[in-house]
């Protein structure tokens, strides 16, 4: 079994305002399509080191993205396009920060010494429960509807019911899933600030994701 | 549809890390362009996560999923929510379903859930409520028709006592008419009264009756005349005719029914007129009784001798 050690943030290359807005105008001429292209890059870049097992994928995302600004504010050249560049930087961070010493997993016997944190978690289970059930009543009625109709079933009832309930919007499979995903990132985001809120942000184990600098556009 | 399934139980694969280092990245590189496949890969690592909640995945999965996702803070958190997310929609749809069940049974399953006997009876109820609204109707229409008479009844009776009541109210009025007619007539006849009265105790009435002195000379029933005494009269006057005038005064005498004698008047004197000699003689109506009365003439000579001159029965009649 393996335990976590923190890592120290890379500080060494900012990002400079200059940098970010070639790499928006590169993903696209439109400033407000390109922040919001950067944001859907950067969501899929923090999944991709989640799912590789990273311990803070919103860091190693972000970094990702400061140094892919700084190869194009460098004159670097894009052979496809900048998602492609983007990865080959993403796989080249991950394989790095998993080289190094701070970021290294420790045995628990190494770590046998090191006082535990505060331990909640069966209180936060119900606590959850509980929070969770509050913020699914104080959702409209129509997403509290369609996220209980979303998770019904299992197996091919579900495939079933889904297909009937997007028929029944007028919409796609895709785009339920993504109603779907954002009615759930509510529900967790309302969960979350209601536990931070009980415990001081003791029981939420996520730092804080480092913010791209501001632009003339909107990045949001 | 196969490739389909193939494609996320490769995603499934990924999620818990059994990949190889080439598929991992082939993987990787679509999603990372292509944003359906990383919707995909969203979509199918949500359903991992919601099945592992519900403990709907094999114990080798179950075991992956352990594995990857609860030694990561990161990657437990989703666990964590997929857990209290399943825990309260499975909640929400027991409410419902139990709701549902409440709400939704219909009344014959409930109807069918009860004891025989209390089953039996409730079955009866539609034709128990039809006969009651039959006998009800019927009821209803007969009651209807029979107050309907009684009220035409008591519609004549009314009209009946009104035409009597207007036929009592003419007689009313009629009689206090006559009552009125009658109270004038008694008025005017107590005036009368009176006035006769007053005139009655001071003079006596006219004359009533004349006697002539030849029917005292003969027999007494041959001179039998009847006087009759109205109601009020004070007396009455009797006119006595003499063919001859040889006294100068005469005495009369009345003898009633019984012998008595109830009367008597002296030194009458004669009076004189066309048809010849009469003494008037006032006899008090108080000493008439009713019945045959002898009246008795007698002349009174100088010397003072009466001497008789006849009798007449007076028949005597009161009113």
């Amino acid at each position: 079994m393996e335990i976590v050690s923190s890592p120290e943030k890379e500080k060494e290359h900012e990002l400079t305002p200059k940098a970010f807005t070639k790499l928006l105008a590169k993903l696209s001429p439109d400033p407000e399509i390109g922040g919001r292209e950067y944001e859907e890059l950067r969501r899929r870049l923090i999944k991709f080191f989640e799912w590789r097992g990273s311990l803070f994928p919103e860091d190693l995302a972000d970094e990702t993205l400061n140094r892919t600004a700084r190869k194009i504010d460098g004159g670097e050249e894009i052979e496809k396009n900048v998602i492609a560049l983007a990865l080959g930087v993403a796989h080249f961070v991950f394989l790095e920060t998993s080289r190094r010493p701070d970021n290294r997993r420790a045995t628990l016997e190494e770590l046998i010494s090191v006082a535990a944190p505060p331990e909640h978690r069966l209180e936060d289970d119900d606590l959850r429960v509980t929070y969770l059930r509050e913020c699914l009543h104080s959702l409209p009625k129509e997403s509290r509807e369609l996220i209980i109709e979303y998770y019904r079933e299992e197996g091919r009832a579900k495939i079933d019911d889904r297909k009937a309930l997007a028929e029944k919007l007028g919409i796609s499979l895709n785009a339920l899933f993504s109603r779907a995903k954002r009615i759930r990132h509510r529900l967790e985001q309302c969960v979350t600030l209601r536990l931070k809120r009980k415990f001081g942000g003791s029981s939420v184990q996520r730092p804080s994701a480092r913010k791209a600098p501001q632009t003339g556009g909107d990045t949001q | 549809m196969k490739h389909t399934q193939d494609s996320e139980d490769l995603i499934e694969r990924y999620l818990l890390g059994e990949l190889s280092v080439a598929e991992r990245t082939a993987l990787e590189n679509e999603y990372l362009a292509d944003k359906a496949k990383y919707d995909q890969v969203c979509r199918v690592e949500d359903d991992l996560l919601y099945r592992y909640a519900r403990g709907a995945l094999s114990q080798a999965d179950r075991e992956c999923v352990e594995r990857q996702y609860l030694t990561n803070p990161w990657r437990r958190r989703h666990l964590e929510f997929a857990k209290a997310l399943a825990q309260v929609i499975d909640g929400e749809l027991a409410t419902r379903s139990a709701a549902k069940r409440i709400t939704g049974v219909s009344w014959r399953s409930r109807l069918d859930a009860l004891p025989g006997v209390l089953r039996g009876v409730l079955r009866l109820i539609p034709a128990i409520a039809a006969l009651v609204v039959i006998s009800g109707g019927t009821w209803l229409a007969i009651e209807t028709s029979r107050l309907r008479v009684r009220l035409r009844e008591a519609q004549h009776e009314v009209e009946a006592q009104q035409q009597s009541a207007q036929t009592q109210l003419r007689k009313i009025t009629e009689l206090e008419t006559q009552y009125q007619r009658l109270t004038e007539e008694h008025e005017s006849l107590v005036a009368q009264l009176l006035a006769a009265q007053k005139t009655g105790s001071s003079h006596f009435a006219p004359v009533l009756l004349t006697i002539s002195v030849e029917e005292f000379r003969g027999p007494a029933a041959q001179g039998t005349k009847t006087l009759l005494i109205p109601r009020g009269a004070a007396g009455a006057q009797l006119r006595l005719n003499l063919t001859e005038n040889a006294f100068q005064s005469y005495r009369v005498t009345l003898t009633a029914e019984d012998g008595s004698e109830a009367f008597r008047k002296n030194g009458l004197k004669p009076r004189a007129d066309k048809a010849g000699h009469f003494v008037i003689l006032n006899l008090p109506a108080s000493r008439l009784t009713n019945g045959d009365n002898v009246l008795s003439l007698s002349g009174i000579s100088p010397t003072g001798e009466a001497e008789p001159l006849g009798k007449s029965i007076l028949k005597v009649r009161r009113q």
